[in-house]
């Protein structure tokens, strides 16, 4: 090669490398390749509003780009990976997604027989994947275009009558115990021995275990021996009742296998015990289950398991709980349990490696006779507000909400009534503040409802409207919690529900929750340390907090909605700024509005700590509390234990469903969770036996929703996370105090279930 | 005359039938290389399976007739087993797939004759039956481990009053890499099934104490197979030959979980089995009822580690264990540490499940972790 052709060729590279320099920026860009998890948002986002080409557009690309991927992932999965490991399956999850959007799409567009096809393509090749709902569960997308595929063949395509369901057969059986126990009280003392009470080395050492075993009875530690003796199990074992897993046993009527099957399956044995305890509460046992739960303090009061969302459970202070619960139902027992404290240092994240635990086991001892304490009048040591709406401590470092100087309890509800067939996954949901179907000019929900007594699904002759507002006040509500956004508050509507039935209201601002107020795209997320989106929530709660800071419904204001959970917001990532962030906000608040207190509504306990560390300016602690029959458990304790405030559960149910059982027995399993929940409540209140930092509670909620399940035209029964609940799992369309019905008269037919009658009986509502 | 003559023709036919009821039944597996005798073939090879070598037609020194079988081991670990084995089947690797197994009702022993090059090959056991699958094998019988001698031996497998209605697996044996290190070389010869008139069904004889889980990784006093690996499964590492600072003896159990979640639990354990792999689908176990304690020696890597639970006993399927006991949470030391697991006031009379540990890496700050097990035993 000759030199000026090397030049020239260097010229022509230099050039080129110019060019390609200069163009590198946006070639770059042109070839960045998305994410499937970007696709998955465009996707869905284009689906919602209805845009085809780019919903096909999106969806294929991401099939396209990650097929590989995909198979290669698809190749690990034997089963549904356990909650915690879902997301090493993002791509394998996303490209299931995109296959259901296209099927989805095919459905709107009446393609059935394509949308068949996908759906079935979707069954064969991704069993096992499942995505995020932001309603805060996964969701498994082979089960529902299972659905899909019946829904299109039944409804749509096939006959329209219901298929007629073969009862299944019902085993019903109670704990038989054997061997009992020679003591009914354990005198622990005697069989070992407690070392360092009340630290974090606290352990009892069995120095007796053969006595101790027979001290204690069957299936309580340590006697692992009864129970494999107790004849009853070969029969339950030969009959293969045994055969089912422990856990679908432990939510079943067959508590005579659910005992066999828990005393002999290898969990952790405090997780055992406690079980094994509940177990044998529900056959009646309860002196024995009391051993149980017992058990659980002396020998494993560090024990753990896991919640659905793999946040820690921390069974000895559930079994504390329980036994304060159980002896609080059973006075008749004459027992107390004294002394007993199990505190979590580092118990209020996700990581068990920092939790130290400091145990004391306490005592249960005979009581003679329950004195009641003379009603003494207690000094007010300590005022929080000067307006209205105060907080005020006792001397007993009691809490209390005054309205008007005049105690305060919040007896709420969250009243949503969203008419069946609307859907924010479709766009549908309407303002219910304004919605008027039968245009009376009233709005439906509030005025216009009617109960169907009868329960024959037809407003019947003397069935006449009565309108919610009216059903809460004879109910007992006094207030209810909403939001001021998305959604236009209606004032007016809001003053009637305070004037006429003396309903006040929490008005909440999200916080940056769901993107909501920092107008962060959903994709991104509300960051708390971003300062457009931390002045956009300042803007949105200054909005709130002028528009209703002189109104008389106004109780006070509510801050976010569990945001420590995460969803379109980065609580869960950096609690520490969302914190901060918040009592910022509640400072903000102060500053416009000194006439109410301001409240967090966090989720459950998560976080805790930080809330402790940064929120002096919040004054009431509320969170969403969902934790099993009997309460609340040791929440009241955990909370008093890290910071002296006020506390209101924001959020807690029950489903009026649960799985195998007749409606009748649900919707009572309901009102006795309830029943229960209220009473834990009012017990921790002032006056109360317990922690007295409870200002109140709000239900969860007045009327079934059903859109939260998918399908928004049907009352569906799936489960939608494992939980403390009846059949051991949350039914979201469930939650009300009142049912829909068949939803044919929606949104006016209300049929009360014996929720509703509970609290009408224990908070006092109005005779009609 | 005639008369005699008649009784004589009478005990003629009637001689063989009542000599052919009195002689010993046998139904041989292996007499010769080409014996018309033989039944099933050796066709289930196991484990390492390339670590054997077989030669049936081996011709120096057999036991008896022209031939033995000559099993060479090198205990290369080539798939990473740790263990290998034979099966003969019927018919050629009959899994339990296919119907094919022999009815040996009638028999009630098998006996071979065994001898190792050297002396001091440790069989890990041989066995009959207990095939599985769609048709599986009527029982399943294993001996203990077995220290060979350089001279032929016979050894019987008792089989009295087991159902041998259906036997596809007629014979096997398994050796382990841990009890042959250098590997092993051994002969086998006239493998029978019989009958013997005075043997009696083996009943459980409470076992005498102490009684070893793990002594060391060649003793043939060991009990129990590390077999039931359970939750990340694929996270765990067993050697039961770490020749590295062992408490007692010339070896200790060492075990790494990597903490990597294989298998998505978050959590892992092994239990030792008797039978290996027995989750109580299957009698086997030992009666420990005179034990009063386990006791045995761990160690941390790094003296921090924390295992969720330490456990005898509490297999449950259709056989179940007679009972459980357990310690945990443990912490250990960096230094050997004896632990106790008291079973006074226990039913230790079946025990198929020997010893189990399990943790998680939820409550372990440091993954890896690595720790050390030695002199597992009942007293």
């Amino acid at each position: 090669m000759r030199l000026s052709s090397k030049i020239k060729n260097l010229k022509f590279k230099i050039i080129l490398l110019s060019f390609i320099f200069y163009s590198l920026p946006f070639s770059a860009y042109a070839q960045k390749i998305p994410s499937s998890k970007d696709l998955v948002i465009k996707a869905w986002d284009a689906h919602g509003k209805r845009d085809i080409e780019n919903t096909f557009k999106y969806t294929q690309e991401c099939i396209e780009l990650y097929s590989e991927v995909v198979d290669r992932e698809a190749k690990l999965l034997k089963d549904f990976p356990k909650t915690s490991e879902i997301e090493k399956y993002q791509t394998y999850n996303d490209v299931a997604v995109c296959y259901f959007i296209q099927a989805e799409s095919y459905m709107r567009q009446a393609d059935y027989q394509k949308a068949k096809e996908i759906f079935n393509l979707i069954i064969e090749k991704y069993p096992f994947s499942q995505a995020w709902d932001p309603r805060g569960w996964y969701w498994k997308i082979a089960e529902v275009s299972k659905e899909s595929i019946k829904k299109i063949d039944e409804e749509i395509l096939g006959p329209k009558e219901e298929p007629k369901e073969e009862p299944k057969e019902r085993i019903k059986t109670r704990v038989k115990l054997k061997d009992t126990g020679t003591q009914d009280l354990v005198d622990y003392k005697r069989y070992g021995r407690f070392l360092n009470l009340g630290t974090r080395d606290y352990r009892y050492e069995i120095l007796d275990q053969e006595g101790l075993s027979k001290a204690v009875g069957e299936g309580i530690w340590p006697n692992t021996t009864s129970v494999r003796k107790n004849p009853e199990f070969k029969r339950v074992e030969k009959e293969g009742r045994l055969k089912q897993s422990h856990w679908d046993l432990l939510n079943s009527e067959d508590l005579e296998a659910a005992f066999f099957k828990w005393a002999l399956y290898p969990e952790p044995k405090g997780v055992s015990q406690f079980y094994i305890g509940l177990i044998l509460e529900r056959s009646g046992l309860i002196r024995h289950a009391l051993k149980a739960y017992y058990s659980v303090l002396i020998h494993f009061p560090d024990s753990y398991g896991w919640t659905y969302w793999h946040t820690p459970w921390y069974v000895g202070q559930s079994a504390l709980s329980r036994i304060i619960f159980l002896l609080r139902r059973h006075p008749e027992l004459g027992l107390k349990l004294m002394d007993a404290r199990i505190k979590v240092i580092g118990g209020f994240d996700n990581d068990l490696k920092n939790d130290i635990f400091i145990v004391n086991p306490g005592r249960i001892v005979e009581v003679k006779e329950t004195k009641k304490e003379k009603d003494e009048e207690l000094r007010i040591e300590k005022k929080i507000g000067k307006g209205k709406v105060r907080l005020v401590q006792y001397e007993d470092k009691s809490w209390q909400l005054l309205v008007d100087d005049t105690p305060y309890i919040i007896k709420g509800i969250t009243y949503a009534p969203t008419r069946v067939g609307q859907s924010p996954d479709e766009g549908t949901l309407g303002n219910w503040m304004e919605e008027d179907f039968n245009n009376n000019a009233r709005v439906d929900g509030p005025y216009d409802s009617f109960v169907d007594r009868n329960r024959n699904n037809i407003q019947d002759e003397d069935e006449k409207a009565i309108g919610d507002f009216q059903l809460m006040k004879e109910m007992g509500v006094n207030t209810i919690r909403i939001y001021h956004h998305p959604h236009k508050v209606n004032k007016k509507l809001l003053r009637d529900l305070y004037e006429n039935y003396g309903i006040r209201v929490i008005m909440g601002d999200f916080l940056g929750k769901y993107a909501l107020g920092s107008k962060a795209s959903w994709y991104e997320g509300t960051d708390y340390n971003n300062k457009r989106h931390r002045r956009n929530m300042i803007k949105s709660i200054t909005e709130m907090v002028l528009e209703h800071r002189d109104e008389p419904y106004l109780l006070f204001w509510l801050l976010g909605n569990e945001n420590v959970y995460g969803v379109a917001c980065n609580a869960d990532k950096d609690p520490d700024s969302f914190f901060k962030f918040a009592n910022l906000a509640a400072r903000w608040i102060k500053h416009l509005d000194k006439d109410h207190p301001v409240a967090i509504c966090s989720g459950d306990l998560l976080f805790f700590d930080r809330f402790a560390k940064y929120c002096s300016d919040i004054d009431i602690f509320g969170t969403n509390s969902y934790r099993g029959e009997s309460g609340f458990g040791y929440l009241w304790q955990a909370i008093k234990d890290e910071k002296d405030t006020p506390v209101f559960i924001t959020e807690y149910g029950c489903p009026a469903y649960a799985e195998g059982r007749p409606i009748e027995e649900a919707e009572l399993l309901q009102a006795e969770y309830h029943r229960n929940s209220w009473e834990d409540i009012e017990y921790n209140m002032v006056g109360g036996g317990g922690c007295r930092n409870s200002i109140g509670g709000v239900i969860f909620e007045f009327l079934d929703e059903w859109w939260k399940a998918y399908e928004s035209s049907k009352h569906d029964y799936k489960p939608l996370w494992a939980g403390p609940f009846p059949d051991g799992f949350m039914h979201e369309e469930w939650l009300g105090v009142c049912s829909q019905g068949d939803g044919l008269l929606s949104p006016f037919l209300r049929q009360l279930r014996k929720s509703y009658f509970i609290y009408k009986e224990i908070w006092g509502g109005e005779k009609r | 005359m005639k008369k005699s003559l008649v009784i004589l023709l009478v005990l003629g036919f009637l001689g063989p039938l009542i000599f052919a009821q009195e002689e010993p039944k046998e139904f041989v597996i292996y007499r010769d290389k080409m014996s018309r005798e033989n039944h099933y073939i050796p066709s289930g090879w196991m484990g390492d399976w390339e670590d054997l070598k077989f030669d049936d037609d081996y011709k120096e020194n057999s036991y008896s007739g022209v031939s033995c079988i000559k099993i060479t081991y090198s205990a290369k670990k080539s798939r990473g087993q740790g263990w290998a084995g034979i099966y003969w089947q019927n018919p050629a690797n009959n899994w339990g797939s296919k119907k094919g197994g022999f009815d040996l009702t009638g028999f009630n022993r098998l006996t071979f004759r065994a001898k190792g090059e050297r002396g001091g090959e440790i069989i890990q056991k041989f066995k009959v039956g207990g095939i599985t699958g769609p048709y599986p094998d009527s029982a399943e019988v294993d001996t203990e481990p077995i220290e060979l001698t350089s001279d032929w031996k016979e050894y019987t497998i008792n089989l009295s009053g087991k159902d041998l209605t259906y036997i596809s697996g007629g014979f096997g044996f398994v050796v382990t890499s841990d009890q042959n290190l250098q590997g092993a070389t051994f002969y086998l010869d006239e493998i029978k099934y019989g009958f013997d008139p005075g043997l009696k069904p083996v009943a459980k004889l409470a076992e005498k104490m102490p009684f070893f889980v793990y002594s060391d990784a060649r003793s043939i006093k060991n009990h129990y197979i590390p077999s039931g690996w359970m939750g990340d499964y694929g996270d765990i590492r067993l050697d039961q030959n770490h020749k590295d600072n062992p408490y007692l003896g010339d070896t200790c159990i060492k075990i790494i979980y990597s903490g990597e979640c294989s298998q998505g639990a978050r959590w892992a354990g092994i239990f030792w089995q008797n039978p290996a792999n027995n989750w109580g689908y299957k009698d086997g176990g030992f009666d420990l009822s005179k034990a009063e304690k386990f006791t045995f020696w761990a160690r941390g890597e790094k003296g921090e580690e924390r295992i969720e639970e330490f456990k005898v006993g509490g297999i449950a399927g259709e056989f179940l264990d007679s009972d459980s006991a357990s310690i945990g949470p443990v912490i250990l030391n960096k230094e050997w540490t004896q632990y106790t697991i008291d079973l006074k006031g226990k039913d230790m009379s079946y025990i198929i499940g020997g010893f189990c540990w399990a943790t998680n890496i939820d409550v372990n700050p440091e993954i890896p972790i690595i720790f050390y097990l030695d002199e597992m035993r009942y007293e």
